[in-house]
């Protein structure tokens, strides 16, 4: 395994689709704190967002 | 075999302009905490669970601060209601809350003359109030004369006579009220 094969294992590549009005929306509340939508999810999978019921 | 271009083709175009890929890379373990998420949530799609995850596009993203000034407004406002006790200012009829301790001594100490007990405490030197005497039915009690209504047919202003009459006191009230009292509310 060579190292860029070692990269992308460990730090994989997340694709999100996401409609361009949503997507927008979701950007601008998040640029308002200072976010991004990486940080949004890195924070959800480690138990720092919304519930899922929600 | 040459390795040409990845022929995309118009309705994928249409698709990707519409619904376009957010692209970034996190490291494995959040990823894979982020599946487990996934697959617990039973969602048919990764885009219904981010869906989810946002709240259907009703995300709030408010600080922990601002989160728990709201928490705590809203568990006050709902003791207070449920506990304080108030009363309302006979001079500008703002409400006032015992929470001061003068107020509460003073409470206090009127509660303690006024000879208030437990319900389950015995009172030596209490008579409960005796219930008041029913009218007997021979007893016919004086009926209000009506009013005189000076009804005219000629102007025909029944809408004026209507209003008048809506202002007399009412039979009850009539009754209710001390005969020598000439100031009786009307409704």
């Amino acid at each position: 395994m060579n190292n860029r094969e070692k990269y992308n294992k460990n730090n994989p590549i997340m694709h999100i689709r996401l409609p361009v009005v949503t997507r927008d929306k979701l950007r601008a509340k998040l640029e308002k704190r200072g976010l991004t939508l990486k940080e949004l999810l890195t924070a959800f999978a480690n138990g720092k967002g919304s519930s899922l019921d929600s | 075999m040459s390795k040409g271009k990845k022929k995309i083709t118009p309705s994928q175009k249409r698709y990707n302009q519409k619904v376009p890929a957010t692209t970034f890379r996190m490291d494995s373990d959040t990823k894979q905490k982020l599946l487990e998420l996934y697959e617990a949530s039973k969602a048919e799609t990764w885009g219904i669970f981010f869906k989810r995850l946002v709240g259907d596009y009703k995300l709030q993203l408010i600080s922990i601060e601002e989160a728990r000034k709201a928490g705590y407004e809203s568990g006050f406002s709902d003791a207070r209601s449920r506990y304080a006790v108030s009363f309302q200012c006979p001079d500008c009829g703002q409400t006032i809350f015992i929470n001061t301790p003068e107020l509460k001594k003073k409470v206090r100490k009127l509660i303690a003359e006024a000879g208030w007990v437990h319900s389950e405490c015995p009172r030596p030197n209490f008579t409960p109030p005796t219930p008041p005497k029913p009218i007997p039915p021979n007893i016919s009690l004086p009926k209000p004369n009506p009013p005189s209504v000076p009804v005219t047919k000629s102007d025909g202003n029944q809408d004026k006579i209507l209003h008048f009459l809506r202002e007399q006191p009412s039979m009850e009230q009539m009754l209710n009220s001390d005969p020598n009292n000439k100031n009786t509310t009307r409704s």
